[in-house]
């Protein structure tokens, strides 16, 4: 990560405005939509639909393009296939001195933002005005979009105020109503004035030879019919076959973007105005455009098509559904991210159509919480192009020798990482306060201890507190193999013997296979795949020992790691592919196996005790459970109440509190928010990373909520119970 | 007329007000010229320009709002032309100056009339859509630069899905050598409207500030 990122995110964070304008994005007007969106049981369905769609026209898109020439020569409209983006930027330049144009109008384009279309017409002497209100306001202050769909959504109405005051000469109030008005008689005198209008596009019709551009303020329309010339610049990804395609489409959207059924205006040009008022020999132009012109792009489009792992990304419909989910996105708004594609998506974009470098600052950004593909329309999953992404970047530019040390060096070899978490709880002592808890460390680690305060590692891992005896042959209660993961083992070894406690309770036999280590999850997130396959194989074999019939987990970033990425990372070799799919098939979450191990307990008597649960990212996104975890607490007696935005990331999102704390620390702020929201004092969790996450951020505030994995509240009142 | 289609008129309205549309169930002709007249008289308004519509002129629209001193001007160029027969005495017969010249003054009506009136030539029930065409473009601007708009559709026009409303879209523009799209389709769903200013969520953005649908009941 670039020290220009790192300013640039605590710049984010220290802005009043910013900060203020972007809680919108927070508030219970989006949440609503969202639940909406994934509840209605035909969203499902639709996204399949619209995936079928675009797979299918991507997949046709030579096809699509000639179809689509063959009907804009029957329509008069003019078809220019762009070399590459300056050529693009010449071409709508020469069409402009063609024309004479001295001003231009132009509706919403992340394409032309690509290729820096208006700043090459503004340099060739030629006045443009961005029409849709939210653009024309960043234009106005300079700046690029901060959000995909509503691009100035991080300015206050007194900065709206302030800049449309300026822009026109008036003294205006900082009033939602009259600034709009004020916009639209501005705006309506300049597409009057306009000698040529520009627009990007939703999606271009091959079998029509249409373009269509959806708006709800009108602009779309305005820019498109008011001006005597009219350019479309389509990027290749925008062809789809059909009108009955673009059904897909339509559906999901609006919905996607705002919650509404459809957008108010869609245009559909299919070629330059015309009319048969008057008999001529010509075609005669009508009201509109008497020229329009389809300028075809590419910029890295094609080459992106080409890759099977990154060719999905190309699917994506602009929608901003992923930004509006995005924790990080709603922290830092899409200036931060320093180029025209925000968030996930854009990490992906920016690699192919910026490069490959600047790709890099981008996807260091993303916490890997994957709430963007549970609500993608075309089902995109852009958590996985990110980790594909780092590996690729790695494997073009390498690993910076830090992490080449921490890895290589340390983290592949489990003897040495052993030794190195062991000599932890001493070289810390100086550091440590009475109960465990460090508060304060030496740079550069003091900027996460400003976040959090951080739990002092364990002179006695838990890998010393067990017996690690072989399980006895003949035996009639299941074999259960804990994976403890490098959270519990070295920091929190008491939970697991709270959980060892249950799972003896519930008829387990439980044993821990010594030779277990990290389960390498620092490494494949960073794109170190080499060190993550190496320490997928120590695991695979420490674990297949003995034929467990489970093997259970309190670390849902371990328990992903076992279960799904061991199988892509051994997909070249075959005979280790089957290992590891043998052992994903035993990965058990601790609740899920408590329930799985006794299906028939009765619920037990009510324990007066309120709870709050919070959802870890990786149990209930990547790996699908979140009923189980609070069947079991109300099973237990527990009452459960739920806290807003129980799913939403706990903000320790991997490597993110060590490379970014202040932001990690901005995500942590409103989940503690959530959780003191629900009145309870107790939060509990099925994850060790967001307990350490959430105690440490709960201690800042120095808070009397306690933060517990299920396994220690269950063993905590089994004590209460026998007192 | 038949239950299903009495639902699907329900569907509609439900749909389209929800968008953002105000909408008007006319019994028959006489219903469809009050309510219009009605519309005007409540907030004053007293020019109307107007895209082609074989509604309107089966009902008289036009003769009856002059009668009220309401001023309607029809926009498509060839009516221009010959409403205009005077203005264009002493232009140049060239048919390319005669139609920059219409389209100059036909571009002034607009921003400056209370009221315009378009025809859609298919709506949809699933959405409160209404989808407007033409190759001029007139209807468009007709729909997006005056005070208020008004649509009208006649009620067997009415479509339950999409997918109904693409096949009619096929009857009316598909040929045996393939698509014939107008230059200009637009769907119109509810009013203009935008979130980019803040507390702002269903404030009137760049066009019309109300958007009416009167649905008519032709025999």
């Amino acid at each position: 990560m670039s020290k220009e990122m790192k300013t640039r995110v605590h710049n984010a964070l220290s802005d009043k405005n910013l900060q203020t304008a972007f809680s919108r994005l927070r508030t219970p007007a989006i949440r609503p939509y969202r639940r909406m969106m994934n509840s209605q049981s035909d969203f499902e369905g639709l996204r399949r639909d619209l995936r079928q769609v675009k797979e299918r026209c991507i997949a046709q898109l030579p096809e699509l393009v000639t179809q689509f020439k063959t009907m804009a020569a029957r329509s008069g409209t003019i078809i220019y296939e762009a070399k590459d983006a300056n050529d693009a930027n010449e071409y709508v330049l020469a069409v402009a001195r063609k024309n004479d144009v001295k001003s231009i109008v132009k509706s919403k384009s992340m394409l032309t933002e690509e290729i820096g279309l208006r700043e090459h017409l503004e340099e060739g002497g030629i006045k443009v005005t961005e029409t849709d209100v939210g653009e024309w306001i960043v234009q106005l202050a300079g700046e690029k979009p901060s959000h995909l769909t509503g691009p100035a959504i991080h300015k206050t109405l007194q900065q709206i105020a302030e800049l449309f005051s300026k822009e026109t000469g008036q003294q205006l109030p900082p009033e939602p109503q009259p600034l709009l008005d004020v916009a639209r008689t501005t705006l309506r005198q300049r597409y009057i004035e306009a000698d040529m209008g520009i627009s990007g596009v939703n999606y271009a019709i091959a079998e029509t030879g249409s373009v269509v551009i959806v708006t709800n303020e009108g602009n779309g329309c305005m820019s498109t019919t008011l001006p005597p010339v009219y350019v479309a610049m389509v990027g290749y990804e925008k062809f789809i076959a059909s009108l009955e395609d673009t059904l897909a489409v339509q559906r999901l959207l609006a919905r996607s973007t705002m919650g509404m059924k459809l957008s108010v205006y869609n245009s559909i040009i299919s070629g330059p105005s015309r009319t048969d008022a008057i008999p001529s020999e010509i075609p005669l132009n009508g009201q509109g455009p008497k020229e329009f012109h389809v300028v075809l792009v590419d910029n890295g489009r094609m080459q992106m098509r080409d890759s099977d792992i990154f060719r999905e990304a190309l699917y994506c419909i602009k929608c901003g559904a992923c930004l509006n989910t995005c924790p990080v996105f709603a922290s830092l708004s899409g200036q931060t991210y320093g180029y025209i594609y925000q968030g996930g998506i854009g990490a992906i974009l920016t690699a192919f159509l910026h490069g490959m470098d600047k790709a890099k600052d981008v996807a260091d950004l993303c916490m890997g919480c994957m709430s963007c593909k549970e609500v993608c329309p075309v089902q995109i999953d852009i958590p996985r192009m990110i980790t594909q992404l780092k590996a690729k970047i790695v494997e073009e530019s390498g690993l910076s020798w830090k992490r080449r040390a921490a890895f290589g060096g340390v983290l592949k070899h489990p003897r040495r990482l052993d030794k190195v978490l062991r000599l932890g709880p001493y070289v810390m002592k100086p550091f440590t306060d009475k109960d465990s808890m460090m508060r304060r460390l030496p740079r550069p680690l003091n900027e996460v201890m400003q976040e959090i305060s951080f739990p002092a590692l364990s002179r006695r891992p838990l890998r010393d507190r067990l017996k690690q005896a072989s399980p006895t042959a003949n035996n009639s209660h299941p074999k259960v193999a804990i994976y403890a993961g490098c959270v519990t083992d070295y920091a929190y070894p008491e939970l697991g013997e709270n959980a060892i406690e249950i799972l003896l309770e519930y008829g387990a036999d439980t044993y821990f296979p010594g030779k277990q280590t990290c389960c390498g999850a620092p490494a494949l997130y960073s794109g170190d795949t080499k060190t993550a396959l190496s320490l997928a194989k120590e695991n695979i074999r420490a674990l297949e020992e003995h034929n467990f019939d489970y093997i259970v987990t309190f670390c849902p970033g371990c328990a992903a790691m076992l279960k799904n990425e061991y199988l892509s990372l051994t997909a070249n070799e075959p005979e280790w592919n089957r290992r590891a799919k043998v052992m994903s098939d035993k990965i058990r979450d601790f609740s899920q196996l408590v329930l799985e191990l006794t299906p028939s307990a009765e619920k037990k008597p009510s324990r007066n005790t309120k709870v709050t649960y919070h959802d870890p990212c990786h149990l209930r996104r990547g790996l699908g459970i979140f009923e189980e975890p609070r069947k079991l607490l109300i099973r237990e007696g527990f009452e459960l109440v739920e806290m807003p935005d129980c799913d939403v990331c706990c903000g320790f999102g991997g490597e993110m509190l060590l490379n970014y704390p202040e932001l990690s620390g901005e995500v942590l702020k409103h989940k503690l928010d959530s959780i003191e929201t629900s009145g309870v004092d107790t939060v509990v969790t099925n994850c060790t990373a967001c307990v350490l996450q959430l105690r440490g951020g709960l201690d800042k505030r120095k808070s009397k909520i306690k933060v517990m994995h299920t396994a220690e509240l269950l063993a905590k009142g089994r004590k209460e119970i026998v007192k | 007329m038949t239950a299903s289609a009495t639902k699907l008129i329900e569907q509609f309205v439900a749909e389209a007000t929800r968008a953002g549309s105000e909408v008007y169930q006319a019994a028959n002709h006489e219903e469809v010229i009050t309510h219009i007249l009605d519309i005007a008289g409540k907030r004053n308004m007293k020019s109307v320009v107007k895209s082609k519509s074989s509604l309107a002129n089966r009902i008289g629209l036009k003769q009856r709002l002059q009668n009220q001193d309401i001023d309607i001007k029809e926009t498509d160029i060839r009516e221009w032309i010959s409403q205009s027969k005077e203005n264009t005495k002493d232009l140049s017969l060239d048919p390319e100056k005669l139609v920059e010249a219409a389209r100059l003054t036909l571009r002034e009506l607009y921003i400056n009339a209370d009221i315009g009136i378009s025809e859609a030539t298919i709506a949809v029930a699933e959405t409160g859509t209404c989808i407007l065409a033409s190759n001029e473009g007139n209807d468009r601007l007709v729909s997006l630069l005056p005070r208020l708009h008004i649509t009208l559709i006649d009620q067997r026009d009415i479509c339950a899905t999409w997918e109904e409303a693409i096949m009619k879209l096929k009857e009316l523009y598909k040929d045996k050598q393939g698509w014939r799209m107008p230059s200009f389709v637009t769907y119109l769903t509810g009013r203009n409207t935008t979130g980019d200013i803040p507390g702002a969520m269903r404030a009137r953005a760049q066009g019309p500030e109300e958007e009416h649908i009167v649905l008519v009941n032709m025999p």
